[in-house]
Formats: structure tokens, sequence, C-alpha cells
């Protein structure tokens, strides 16, 4: 069957259930109505039956003959007589009288007068009649006159004898059929009356039938009526909540069992009482009150149909508890019934509580240990970095071979003890949640050759081989450098300790390769020793403790996979590993790299070719003696013209007086620390007070490199303090001096990159690209309008709409424009005319400028570096 | 207004006075005219040979009652004056309880004498202020008000309309 047939079924049935009372009204009606009339007609009937109004019609017509005989009769007796005899003769005119009445009667009678009808009868009756009327002379002559025509009475009366035979059967005739037709047509009636009535019958079976059939209906839903509420009950006695109902004026009208135990009420001493005062403790009723005055005048409800609520309670010795109380609502003729679910949750707090105080006191130990560590490795490192850039210093001093070796050697151990303690250091910061990721653009291929010549020594000495198979063209991935090398350095680290005479494979390829979003794929397969299947499930984890053999090969070296992992996660890839106990294991990481090859990379593998460049004049600020004399030497030996402070108070004093091409500050110092010294000098106003501060710091976080730019920074190096990081610094800082040279324009750069990048990595490419293009049109209608706006010195109106327009610019990192949006917005604000007429001109130039960058950007020639 | 009008108005004073003295026990007088009405059976008052009988003038002497109406044997609405069946009844001090009452025709009918209520049936000697012969089924007509109530308009009430009546018997 179809649905909509169904459907159709459904509504007939429903029509038919509807419409079958009201068509058994209708032939109730029908019945009743036809019955009445039927019983009008009855009674109009049995009216005139009762009326009678035709007498005794047979015997008045029998009567006529027996008259008439008698008439006769009295002739005869008459004529007997000798002579006329008075009484004789008055007997006889009584007779012919009273026959003459009948005959009156007849004529004039109303029961007779379908005689008159009948032309036979009728005739029959005016003879006779007529008969009478011609006797009458005689009749009432004198007695003499009468005896004498006595003979011709006879004669004439005899001859009327057959008329009046024939009136009188005629007669009885017709009443006879008159009798007849109404005997048939009371017969028709009550035969009419008799079938209405069984009809009538027949409805009102029916109708009883549908009275008895609904009466079973009805019964059969007060069943269900009473077995529903039944099961009510028991569901609400069965609850361990709370189950109170209470009406719009709070008295109570229910009160489960549960709710007896809970607030130790009986229902009898509860049901009619106000529901706020049982339950609710004295200084929160008003609240209460307020709320239900609230919700009873505005229907706004703050806790009905709201869910689970915790409140307080109270119970009946006094004592409140907290509650979790939820509250429905049904609406009745005589107003609203609320339903209130109250459970007692003061075990619930109670056990809350005090896992809330263990997990606290875990976690202030944990932080305690955290703290320790991060404390120790700190203190350690210190040291550590004065005993290896010493190392790296004697190394470049003359040696012997041995002696080479001995530094070699200590230089090795040291950076192991060194990766420890930064293990130590990434693994509370990971814990602390503050991991986060510098990203830049570098040579995977360089990274790579890196890790294996790092790694090579190493190899050599177990007699493994490591092979790089480099698929495609990697040369410029963005990413976190530094990161994903701890990685690598990590996977292959393992991997040639796992490993005795064997290969180490790394391979990368790219797997994806959209505009945004491509995806490189890193393996590092060994031929070693493998890991066993059900530690495989636990090798990432964070402090985990493998078997005693796997720990000691890896001679403590549990946090590295660890670490790996949560780097793979923090770069938005992932790392996995497959492995064959005996036969080896591979490891692979997929990251994301949003990479173009033509983006200008600093590389790596460049060599510090710029030696023989103009000497830059450097300011070492530096309290700690050892390092101070290692950055003093590395410095001296990359061309540099050093000057030293031992402070921050005697750097920015420095400041003041050199013209330094470079500035290097330590953060942490005694006196001023770095950033307060960077500030000073910034501020200042000294020969330096624009000169470039690299920072130099052991905490490499990077919420701790946002203050040091803040402060004026415009980089940072990690220490310790080592010849190749110094060399890149150097470098990309001759670099940014030679394109400033080339280019007039300031340091501002039109385009920031890195926001650009940001922007690329939040957005879709569809949606960046039309942002970008909303920006473009937008800039192009605000400079006609800033223009005009400028034309007709409405300065409010200009500087509102310069502020936003930089607001706009800064989104897309076109800081060249916001600052000169900004100060428009500043030479607009104070008035100054003649700067803000510069400004202007400004404006334009680098709102084409900037237009340009962003085309190219969007074109993919996102060449967006300054100048 | 003749002698005997005179007259007769004085007899009927003379015996209502009588009437009102003797009370029902008061004797008819002896008919002058031709007897029109033989009341015999269960009566206490006679005044020949054990019955009592009437001419015209002793019933008209009788109060008089009259009304309108229409019966089933004549035409249209007549008016009938006569004395109360109930009056009579009195007059003749009848003891039975019912009533059999003949008509000159021998047409014979019967009814309990508690039908002969005052505002019922009454004894017409006139229909229209005339007398009514034998051949008008005069001279006297039991006749009911049949028009007043439906009641009166019986099969057994037109069968006690009793046309020509010549004598009444008053049985137990």
């Amino acid at each position: 069957m179809s649905k909509k047939a169904a459907k159709g079924l459904v509504k007939q049935s429903f029509l038919k259930r509807q419409l079958r009372p009201l068509l058994l009204l209708l032939i109730l009606a029908m019945c009743v109505t036809t019955l009445s009339v039927l019983g009008s007609r009855m009674a109009r009937e049995i009216t005139s039956l009762q009326s009678a109004p035709l007498d005794n019609i047979q015997w008045n017509l029998a009567q006529l003959e027996i008259e008439y005989l008698s008439l006769l009769n009295s002739i005869n007796t008459a004529q007997d007589r000798a002579g006329p005899d008075a009484s004789v003769l008055s007997e006889l005119r009584k007779r012919f009288d009273i026959f003459y009445s009948r005959i009156d009667t007849l004529q004039t009678g109303r029961p007779f007068r379908q005689i008159e009808n009948d032309d036979t009868a009728k005739r029959l009756l005016i003879k006779v009649r007529s008969s009478l009327i011609e006797e009458l002379p005689v009749i009432d002559g004198d007695d003499a006159d009468l005896y004498g025509s006595l003979a011709g009475l006879e004669e004439d009366f005899l001859l009327l004898r057959p008329d009046v035979r024939s009136l009188s059967l005629r007669a009885v005739k017709i009443f006879a059929e008159s009798s007849d037709r109404q005997r048939a047509n009371f017969s028709l009636l009550l035969q009419q009356t008799a079938v209405v009535g069984v009809l009538l019958v027949l409805a009102l079976l029916v109708a009883v039938t549908v009275l008895v059939r609904q009466f079973q209906v009805a019964e059969r839903r007060a069943l269900e009526a009473s077995r529903s509420s039944s099961r009510f009950v028991s569901t609400v006695n069965a609850s361990l909540d709370a189950i109170i109902l209470a009406d719009a004026k709070g008295t109570v009208i229910d009160f489960s069992p549960a709710a007896e135990t809970i607030f130790g009420y009986t229902r009898n001493r509860s049901l009619g009482s106000n529901m706020a005062e049982l339950i609710i403790p004295p200084n929160l009723r008003d609240a209460h009150a307020a709320g239900m005055r609230r919700f009873l005048e505005t229907g706004e409800k703050k806790i009905i149909d709201a869910g689970r609520v915790e409140v307080t309670a109270m119970r009946s010795n006094g004592a409140t508890f907290p509650v979790e109380l939820s509250i429905g609502m049904t609406m009745e003729p005589e107003g609203p019934i609320f339903i209130a679910y109250v459970r007692d949750i003061s075990e619930r707090k109670r056990n809350q509580q005090e896992l809330m105080s263990a997990r606290d006191e875990a976690l202030a130990a944990d932080k305690a240990k955290s703290q320790f560590l991060a404390m120790m490795s700190h203190e350690m490192r210190t040291p550590l970095n004065g005993v290896l850039a010493t190392l790296d210093l004697l190394q470049s001093s003359a040696l012997d071979g041995r002696q080479e070796d001995y530094v070699r050697t200590a230089i090795a151990s040291g950076e192991i003890l060194q990766q420890h303690l930064d293990d130590v250091l990434d693994i509370t910061s990971i814990e602390a949640g503050a991991m986060e990721f510098r990203y830049n653009y570098f040579s995977l291929d360089d990274l790579l050759e890196e890790v294996r010549s790092l790694n090579e020594r190493t190899a050599a000495e177990q007699n493994d081989v490591i092979v790089l198979d480099i698929a495609d063209d990697l040369s410029n991935i963005y990413s976190d450098r530094h990161r994903l090398r701890q990685i690598l350095l990590n996977l292959v680290g393992n991997a040639v300790k796992f490993t005795q005479g064997g290969t180490i494979t790394v391979t990368a390829r790219s797997i994806s390769s959209t505009y945004h979003n491509r995806i490189v794929e890193l393996t590092v397969s060994d031929t070693g020793i493998g890991i066993k299947q059900e530690d495989i499930e636990r090798i990432f984890d964070e402090f985990v403790t493998l078997d005693s053999s796997y720990r000691r090969k890896t001679q403590g070296y549990g946090l590295g996979l660890a670490i790996c992992r949560r780097i793979s996660e923090g770069l938005g890839g992932h790392i996995g590993i497959e492995s064959t106990p005996g036969a080896g294991s591979t490891f692979t990481v997929t990251i994301p790299i949003a990479a173009t090859s033509q983006m200008g990379a600093e590389s790596d593998a460049e060599t510090a070719e710029n030696k023989d460049v103009d000497n830059l004049k450097v300011l070492l600020v530096e309290d700690n003696e050892t390092n101070r004399f290692v950055a003093v030497e590395l410095l001296q030996a990359e061309g540099c013209d050093v000057d030293v402070a031992i402070n921050g108070i005697e750097g920015v004093e420095k400041s003041q007086n050199g013209d330094f091409d470079l500035i290097l500050m330590d953060i942490s110092m005694p006196l001023m620390d770095g950033i307060e010294a960077t500030h000073v000098i910034r501020k200042g106003g000294g020969k330096s007070a624009t000169t470039p501060i690299i920072g130099l710091t052991a905490h490499a976080l990077p919420h701790e490199l946002e203050s040091l730019t803040q402060a004026g920074m415009q980089d940072c190096l990690i220490k310790p303090l080592r010849k190749r990081n110094l060399q890149k610094m150097l470098r990309s800082f001759r670099q940014s001096r030679e394109s400033e040279a080339v280019s007039e324009t300031p340091r501002t750069a039109v385009i920031d990159r890195s926001v650009m990048d940001e922007l690329a990595e939040l957005l879709p490419a569809e949606k960046l690209k039309q942002r970008m293009d909303d920006f473009l049109n937008e800039l192009s209608e605000s400079e006609e309008l800033l223009q005009a706006h400028f034309e007709h010195g409405r300065l409010p109106e200009l500087a509102a709409l310069a502020h936003r327009c930089a607001g706009s610019a800064a989104t897309f990192g076109a800081t060249e424009l916001a600052n000169a949006m900004r100060g428009v917005q500043t030479a607009a604000q104070e008035d100054r005319i003649a700067e803000l007429g510069d400004a202007m001109r400004g404006v334009g130039a680098i709102a084409g400028r900037t237009r340009k960058a962003l085309e190219r950007y969007k074109s993919g020639a996102c060449d967006t570096k300054s100048g | 207004m003749n002698v005997t009008r005179i007259a007769s108005t004085i007899a009927a004073c003379l015996w209502i006075a009588m009437f009102a003295t003797a009370g029902q026990a008061a004797d008819l007088p002896s008919p002058e005219g031709d007897v029109i009405l033989t009341v015999s059976g269960e009566i206490g008052v006679t005044n020949r040979d054990g019955a009592a009988v009437f001419d015209l003038e002793m019933l008209k002497a009788m109060p008089e009652a009259s009304f309108k109406t229409s019966t089933i044997w004549t035409e249209g609405e007549n008016e009938f004056r006569g004395v109360r069946l109930s009056d009579l009844l009195e007059a003749v001090d009848a003891k039975g309880s019912e009533l059999h009452a003949i008509a000159l025709n021998d047409y014979a009918v019967d009814f309990p004498t508690v039908d002969a209520v005052p505002d019922g049936p009454i004894v017409a000697y006139q229909m229209n202020g005339k007398e009514m012969s034998i051949r008008d089924k005069g001279p006297l007509w039991i006749v009911f008000p049949y028009d007043q109530d439906a009641k009166f308009r019986t099969e057994l009430v037109y069968s006690q309309s009793i046309w020509q009546l010549d004598r009444i018997e008053i049985r137990k």
C-alpha cells in the first residue's frame, strides 16, 4: 500500500469515526420525525374513531326498511278498521313521521353524506322523499280524508318498496366500501408505523451497540490509565532521587519515598505544606520566591527545564546539603504543576572534594618536580656551555693529533650531556604545555645532510652506513628546523645505536602537494635488533620504562621518542613505527610543510664566505666571564671589532657614546637585565639607539622571545653560543644590511611574510584569496575617500578611516602601509596639516607597493621580502 | 300573551312555590295537554299510574336550559332549548342508577344516571325557538353540547342522543 493511500485510509477511518454518531443521530431523528408524523396521523384516526362522527350507520340503514314496513303495517291496520279510528290513524301518522324523519336524517345527517355523493343512492333518496312529500296533504288532512285515501296510500307506498330496498342495500354497500377503505388506510398506517418502529428499534440497537463499544473502549482506557498510573507510582517510588510535586503556590502535592528519606519528612507531614518552608534553607527562600514570582508573571524560566542545577537544600533537622535539582513543569487546568527531581549529592561532593585535593597535591608535587628538573638542567647548562665553548676554542688552537682526539671526544660527550639536559627541559616544557614552534624556511636536503654527518662518526664505529634518499625537491620547506632536526637526530641516533654492521636509510619524499598543504614523509629505517611488538605501543610514551635490556641498550635515553612524538604532533604531523624484532625498525614521520621552491631560502649550507666584508663594530653585554670570553673570541674570529660591557648599565652607557653596528645582549644579568637595558637604549636616543640588538638567552621558549622583540630586540641567539649559530646570525645580519643599502626603504617590510603565512595556515587558499581581493578593493575605495576627506578638511573622518585602514592592513601583514596609515591618523588627530600632506603622499606610494606585493603573493610569486 | 300562557305561568309559579316548600316530595301537576314524555321505574314522584307523565307545558314550566351546538344529524349550528336531564331526574326523584330511554321508533338506549350532569344533556323541546315535530326528530330530543367538549363527541354519546324521545325508565 502506498503511503498516500494509507494516509487516505487513516483519514477515512477518522472521518468514519467522526461521522458514525452523526449518521446515527440523523437516522434516529428521521425515525422519530416519521414516527411522530405517523403518530399524529394515528392520533387523528383514533380521535376520529373516538369522536365517532358516523353514529351507528348500519343500524340506521336497517331501521329505514323496518320503519318503512311499520308504516305499511300501520296503513294495513287502519284499512282493517271499519271506519276512521282516531288512535289507529294517529299511529299511522306517527309511523309516517318517523319514516319521514329517517329519510330526512339520511339526507341531511353528516354520517350519511356519502349517500349524497353516490348518484344512485341520491336519486333513490330524492325519489322516496318526494313521494313522501306528495303524501303529506293526505297525512296532514283530517281523519275521514285520510281513511278514504288509505288504499291509494298503500298502493303508493308499496310502489316505493323496491326503491327503499335498493336504497338500503346501496347505502349498506357504500358504507361497507368506505369502511373497508378506512380500514385499509388504517392498516397501512399501522404497517408504516410498524416499519418505522422496527427501524427505530434497529437504530436504537445500533446506538446501543455503539454505546456499548464506546463504553468498552472507555473502560479499556480507564484500565490502561490506571495501569500506567500504577506504573508511574512504582517509577516514582523506585526513584532514588526525591520527586516532589508542587503547585504554583508552592504547596506540596506529592512527596516520593526517596524524598522522605532525603529530607526526613513523612509524606503526610509534607503534603499541603509549603515546599519552600520544608526544603529550602531560610536564607534562600526570598530568592526562590522572587524566581517563582518572576516565572508566574513573565513566564521566564531560569531553572525550569534547564537541566540539572546544583543548589543547596535543607533537611528536616535544619542541616543544609548540596543537591542536584531539575524541575519540569506541566500545565493543568488549575495552573502549573512543578515536578522537582532532587538528588542528594553531598556524598559525591565530598568525594569530588577529596579527589580534587588529591589531584591538587599530586599536581603541586609534579610541578615542584618539574621546576626542580628545569632548575637543575638550567644550572647544569650554564657551566656546560662554558666547557663546550672553551673546547671549541681549544679545538681551533694548535693541537697535536692526540690532543685533537681528546678534545673531539670531550666535545662529543659534552654534546651528549647537553642533549640530555635539553631533553629534560623539553619534557618539562611539554608537560607545562608550553612547547611552541618557530617556523622558518630551510632546506630539508641540507638538514638531512647535517644529521647524517653528525652521526657519521658513531655509525663508522658501529660499521654502519647511512644512506640518504631524497625523492623530491625539498630544498625549501617551511617548518621548525630546530624541532625537525631534533626528531631526525633522535631517530638516526637510535638507529645507529641499535644497528651493528648494517645500513640506516633515511628517505624523504613529498606525499601530498597542494599549494598550501604539502606533506613530507620522512623515514628512518635500520637493519638492527628491532623492537618487540608489545613495546611498540608504548615506545612513544613519556617516561616509559621498557624492559631493562632495552633500557640498558638505549643507555637511559628514554625521553627521546616521547619528545619526537610530541614534536611531530605539535608540527601538525605524526610519527609511527614498524618493526620486526631481529630484522630492524622503520620510523615514519609525516609533517605538513608549506613550501614553494621559488622562495628565497636562507641556506644553512652556505658557508661563511663573507668574512672579507666590512668589520662590524659589536658591543657585547654579558656578565658571565666565561661566556664573555668565549663570545669575544668567537666574534673576533668572525672578524668583528668587539667592545664589552659587563652588565646592563655599562651596556647602556657604552651604547650612548659608541656607534655600534650590532649589540649582543645577555638577558639575565644583575643590576639591569638585558630586556630593561634594551628598552633604555631604544628610548635613550644615543648613538646606537637604532642599532640592532641580538639577545643571548638560555631560555628559548617562544613567549620569552616575544618579550625580547617587544623590548626592541631584533633577534636572539640561544646559548650556548656556538660558532655555527653565531656565523649564521652574522651572515643574515650582513645580508639585511646589504639589502638595506640597496633599497632606501626602512627596515619595515611592505608585507610581513610571517603574518601572511599565518593567514595561509589558518585559511583555505580560496578564502585567503577572497579576503585579499576584498582588502585590495577596500584599499582602492579608501584611498579615494581619504583623499576626499583630506581635500575637504574633514579631519575627524580622515582619522577614523585611516585608523580602520591601518587595522585592515595590519591583518594582512602590510606593516608599512599600516604604519603610514597610523601616521596619517595621528597627524589628522593632532591637526598637523603640513605633516598630514606628507603622510598622505606617503600613503599613496606605499599603497601602490603594497598592492603589487599582495598581487605577487596571490599569484604565487610570494617574494614579499622587504625591498 | 294569551290567557293560557298567563295561566300556565301562574301555575308554574305556584308549582315552584309548592316545590320550594314541599321539597322533592312535591307532587307533579297532571298534564293538561298531550303527554309527550313518560318517566317510570324507580322514581319518587308520580302523577299517573305510578309514573310521571309530562306534557309540553309542564316541561316548559321547569327550569330552562339552552345552548348552541352543531350535531352530526343536522346542518349547521342550531340552538336547542329544553330541560336539563339532571333537573328532570331530580323532578321525578329518580332513585335508580340507570336510565333506559325509548324513542317513538322503539330505538332504545341505556346510560347511567350519573351521565346526566348539569352541564351535560338536556331534553330539548325547541330547536331554533320552534317546537320540533316528529318529522324534525321531535317532540323531544336528548341533546348534548357536542361542540363544547370532545367527551360529548363519542360513539356512546351519539348513541345516547336519542330523538323522538317517548319514554324513560329509571332502573336500579
